[in-house]
């Protein structure tokens, strides 16, 4: 495939990077760090993608192994955006941003390989997708998957 | 919030929509936020150490040292500059494997050895960069607690790279051990 068809696969799909930079970091300079990054990742791994697997699903592979695997910069930093989003459907509305914010509120406090599996399920993977993505069984990501919703319930109680 | 609306909440959530133009120039190595910098620091040093490797024979008499001195100084200066470029080759392929598990195993591996090379070649640089300056010296009780006061900088030096990769490998660890069955 082409540079061009890369680029409008990724266009299309750019929604399932944004929720991972959201996700793995904390501020809008580390989040367009990692966006940046995962986009490179997903190019330089775009030739071996044998299309065996969902474009989504392969996605979100290289995006959650780019998160967990790519070192942050030490300084923190507060950056401000120069632009406005490109669509007002972007901007959700401020019901949907509140709960959103809890969502991330709660995700937040997962660890890392918790936060994956839980967002592979969020996107409604079968549990044989998620093994497939992640590594582990099928058997496997159900006791993850019991343990992880578990803990959520916990973490919203308090 | 229950999870079917926590499910939603994460279907409908996104971000700034980047248009095609701006998603092109990620694709370029020039642009990696983190590549970046790592290139940076390497063109520094590949540049100084070389500077040094064509200057420091006249300037700091190579010719009046032993063959074994010059020797390691070469070979340390070519470690360092080989230790750089696999950093950043590293840094570049973060991907190794069929799935999470698999790719982060391998990734761990690499950055174990990395870790190594980086430290060992730190410490062979100064070594025998203080090996090359203090070949030919007659030493004196003052010039001894110089040299020892600089040595003390290897163990500092250890520490530091010991305590950032030691941190960087556990993150990976712990991440592979998040998907241990």
């Amino acid at each position: 495939m082409s540079e061009k068809q890369f680029l409008t696969l990724i266009d299309q799909h750019q929604g399932i990077i944004h929720k991972i930079c959201r996700l793995y970091r904390d501020t809008t300079e580390d989040r367009e760090d990692l966006f940046q990054e995962i986009i490179f990742q997903l190019w330089q791994s775009f030739p071996a993608f044998e299309g065996k697997s969902k474009i989504t699903s392969w996605m979100y592979r290289i995006a959650l192994n780019t998160a967990l695997a790519s070192f942050r910069k030490k300084i923190p930093a507060i950056a401000y955006t120069a632009t406005l989003p490109d669509y007002a459907e972007d901007l959700p509305n401020e019901q949907q941003a509140m709960q959103q914010e809890k969502l991330l509120e709660v995700l937040k406090k997962l660890d890392d390989t918790e936060k994956a599996i839980i967002a592979l399920y969020f996107e409604e993977m079968s549990y044989a997708e998620i093994a497939a993505i992640t590594g582990i069984s099928e058997n496997y990501v159900g006791v993850k998957l019991n343990r992880i919703k578990n803990n959520i319930q916990k973490l919203l109680k308090i | 919030m229950e999870l079917d609306q926590f499910k939603s909440a994460w279907q409908g959530m996104g971000g700034e929509h980047k248009n095609t133009a701006a998603l092109k120039k990620m694709l370029s190595e020039n642009k990696h936020p983190v590549l970046k910098g790592i290139r940076l620091q390497m063109i520094i040093e590949i540049t100084a150490w070389t500077f040094f490797l064509f200057v420091y024979y006249d300037m700091f008499d190579g010719d009046r040292r032993p063959f074994y001195v010059n020797a390691l100084l070469v070979a340390a200066v070519i470690l360092l500059v080989m230790h750089s470029v696999m950093g950043y080759l590293s840094a570049k392929n973060i991907v190794n494997g069929n799935d999470l598990k698999q790719s982060l195993l391998n990734y761990l591996s690499k950055v174990k050895i990395y870790a190594l090379v980086s430290v060992v070649s730190r410490v062979c640089v100064v070594i025998c960069v203080l090996v090359f300056f203090i070949a030919t010296i007659h030493f004196t009780p003052a010039k001894y607690l110089l040299l020892a006061g600089i040595l003390l900088i290897i163990p500092l030096q250890v520490f530091l790279l010991v305590r950032i990769w030691g941190s960087r490998i556990k993150k990976i660890r712990a991440a592979i051990n998040g998907l241990e069955e």
